[in-house]
């Protein structure tokens, strides 16, 4: 299970569900800079999808080794925000797209202590938003739709099955947990030859005071907050096969299985999160 | 320990300055843009480079590797001429993650190898119809796998785009991530190679010098049936394998397996028909493999031999010379002794005539059976009535007998309306079919039955 390789006729598929709701304007840390929550999301998955859109570059072009898809969530609706309206987006099309970029300077001190200013590009096919509520419910039924008409294509039979990304920073504000345990179940629920759909609850913080919990083994690593077990619920067990790299980022000192969650997430370990999750891009 | 991404490798290659231990600052190939130029392979992010006038191969690996270091320690130690010239160099080059810290990461520097990959050599041979260039390349490609056979080290991922053809058409072999060595004998492996190339069975525990066999045996196979019909490119190449995958020849499958098969066996291509016979090997080892190969690639291999012999090998029947030598491959259901420079072989239901080169004179497609020849001629049976051919393949004697033996002293028995008489090299009957039973003419006679009375006959039907 979660072994099969990665190919042009079998390629796996990623979701990443982005809280765009007002809440997420509040600020966050970010490396040695402060920036928006929204902000902050948008550079890591845009810079996902980039690491995607790499990994498929070949001598001959670009191939389409992935399937990708990016819903974000505010203001009572769920908008597909890449690729088409019902529909997951291809890294070559994706690479081609004309969409906004944006410079980066940063400060970086070389090993010899020397700090060189360097500037970097960023092309965003995911721009940040903050405003509204929080429809998550919404959203994860989209997902749901799009990973269950993945996953029933024969092409996709054998294919390493999907891996969701959920990240906000709050509670949803059209359905209530078990509404949201429901669905996240039938997402769970839909699966390929070589597994279940896998499932990443995220849930960014903005305060340094709050303590994170990453990738926790059982509700006992989680604090006391109905919010935070209704994540779990919602998350997968994450298998076996990514227990070793869990084991090196998860700071909860439990055995596996862990659950695909995290709780008061810096963004240092929603990246780290991140990476583990796409770990399958190792797979091609 | 995780690893950087693409995009954080390429930001340090970009602003090499101070960020390279030991290479300095490298002057990486751009694009109009000025983007720096990169693929990627599964391993590992790409760059070419120039330094001092030589081109390089930087390769920046996106993923933790048990053997990387012990591997190119080794190619490193012991430079081969299959090889291309790399070395690792640990903690090389400095990268940044998204938050800014930065730590030194191993990197692979080749030297570059001038040419293109066999992929996209042989997308231009089949594209411009080049035969004779599709023959090169798989002769070229067996000089290689006899070559590597050889060797103490195994590649572990051989596959077109894994092998350059240079300008002077000589082969090397790129990407070593997968390579077995002798020092790592005993331990497992992560890398398994590319499946369309591989053994099924193919797995961790299968690590030592024999990886490469049935990719070879594919690659080889693949090839001399594109040297023979180009076509075969349009017809089974697929994004991910050459013509064939290995799952669907092992569950009989595979339609273009079945084809290649044919066309070896219609042209006469014994010892490729025998080497893709290998790809139904139970096993990813095949030890008949490197002696296959040596008589494919000895110049011995293509002369015509006289003297050869029946041999028998695992129920199949092929030729040798006096000497022992293989000069046809077992690769027959039957076949028979050598007669006036041809032998009569079977293939399943399938009928040859073939030299002692083992060249097809004959394809006997459209024949139930053929008999050895006998004074320039075989007795062929079509739709169940008997003839005779030429050692060309021309009908002298039309099929309208219910049987017929061979030819000797210019006559042969032939049955007609369920009697037995004689007909001459020149189709005309020279005996009237009469007799319950005929034998062949020896020594100007032969026995023959009439009424139940049995008696010699010579070849003007007197009584002797």
């Amino acid at each position: 299970m979660y072994s099969a390789r990665i190919t042009r006729h079998n390629p796996t598929a990623f979701i990443f569900l982005i809280d765009r709701s007002g809440s997420m304007e509040e600020k966050i840390k970010f490396g040695s800079h402060t920036t928006t929550k929204a902000e902050a999301v948008a550079i890591v998955t845009n810079m996902l999808v980039k690491e995607l859109i790499n990994r498929c570059r070949r001598e001959e072009g670009i191939v389409d080794y992935f399937d990708i898809a990016a819903i974000g969530y505010s203001s009572g609706h769920a908008t597909m925000l890449l690729g088409g309206k019902d529909s997951f987006a291809k890294p070559s099309i994706l690479a081609m797209q004309h969409c906004s970029q944006r410079s980066f300077s940063r400060e970086r001190v070389l090993p010899n202590g020397h700090v060189v200013v360097t500037t970097d590009e960023l092309k965003y096919w995911i721009e940040p938003k903050a405003e509204g509520n929080t429809p998550m419910c919404s959203a994860m039924e989209q997902a749901l739709h799009l990973v269950r008409k993945w996953c029933k294509q024969t092409t996709n039979k054998a294919s390493y099955p999907p891996t969701i990304f959920n990240i906000t920073d709050g509670e949803a504000s059209d359905g209530d947990y078990q509404t949201l345990i429901r669905i996240a179940d039938e997402i769970k629920q839909q699966h390929t030859d070589d597994g279940h759909t896998l499932l990443f609850n995220i849930n960014l913080s903005s305060s340094v005071e709050d303590k994170p919990v990453i990738f926790p083994g059982s509700k006992d690593d989680l604090p006391c907050c109905r919010y935070a077990e209704m994540l779990y619920e919602m998350s997968s067990q994450m298998p076996e096969e990514y227990n070793e790299t869990i084991r090196h980022i998860s700071n909860c000192h439990c055995e596996p299985p862990y659950r695909g969650m995290s709780f008061n997430t810096p963004i240092a370990d929603m990246i780290a999160m991140m990476n583990i999750g796409s770990i399958s891009i190792n797979k091609i | 320990m995780g690893y950087p991404s693409i995009s954080q490798y390429i930001e340090s290659v970009s602003n090499a300055f101070g960020l390279f231990r030991t290479l300095g600052e490298i002057d990486a190939d751009r694009d109009l843009y000025g983007q720096v130029r990169f693929t990627t392979g599964s391993n590992a992010v790409i760059v070419r480079f120039r330094q001092e006038g030589s081109a390089f191969l930087l390769k920046c690996p996106l993923k933790h590797h048990p053997h990387r270091r012990r591997i190119y320690d080794y190619i490193t130690e012991h430079p081969d001429s299959l090889l291309s010239e790399a070395r690792l160099l640990p903690e090389e080059i400095y990268v940044y993650d998204p938050l800014d810290n930065g730590a030194y990461y191993d990197v692979v520097v080749a030297r570059w190898v001038e040419g293109c990959t066999l992929e996209a050599e042989l997308r231009r041979a089949v594209r411009q119809n080049d035969r004779a260039g599709l023959a090169t390349l798989a002769q070229q490609f067996d000089r290689l796998a006899t070559a590597l056979l050889r060797r103490e080290w195994a590649h572990g991922d051989l596959k077109p785009d894994n092998i350059i053809v240079t300008p002077d058409g000589s082969l090397r072999l790129i990407d070593y991530d997968a390579m077995f060595i002798p020092n790592l004998a005993g331990e497992r492996t992560c890398e398994l190679g590319t499946p369309p190339f591989q053994h099924p069975l193919r797995d961790e525990y299968f690590y030592d010098k024999h990886l490469d066999d049935y990719s070879i045996a594919l690659l080889s196979t693949s090839l001399h049936a594109l040297a023979l019909e180009p076509s075969l490119y349009g017809k089974y190449h697929r994004a991910d394998n050459l013509l064939l995958f290995p799952e669907e020849i092992l569950s009989d499958r595979s339609p273009a397996y079945e084809e290649i098969l044919h066309l070896f066996l219609h042209h006469g291509a014994h010892a490729s028909y025998r080497m893709s016979q290998l790809l139904r090997s139970p096993m990813p080892q095949i030890d008949t493999l490197p002696a296959l190969l040596e008589r494919m690639t000895s110049p011995a291999h293509s002369s015509a031999t006289p003297a050869l012999h029946l041999f028998e090998e695992n129920g199949r029947l092929g030729y040798r010379s006096s000497s022992g030598e293989i000069v046809i491959e077992a690769i027959y259901d039957d076949a028979s002794e050598f007669r006036e420079g041809m032998a009569v072989v079977r293939c399943g239901s399938h009928y040859q005539v073939i030299d002692s080169g083992g060249h097809v004179v004959l394809n006997g497609t459209e024949y139930e059976i053929i008999k050895p020849f006998h004074e320039g001629l075989a007795a062929v049976c079509k739709k169940g009535r008997w003839g005779y051919i030429d050692s060309k393949g021309n009908m002298i004697i039309e099929p309208r007998f219910e049987m017929a033996g061979n030819m000797h002293q210019g006559m042969a028995v032939i049955r007609l309306n369920g009697k037995y008489g004689y007909i001459g090299k020149d189709g005309i009957i020279a005996i009237a079919p009469k007799f319950d039973r005929a034998s062949g003419f020896r020594n100007g006679r032969a026995e023959v039955e009439y009424l139940g009375e049995s008696f010699f006959i010579n070849i003007l039907a007197k009584i002797v």
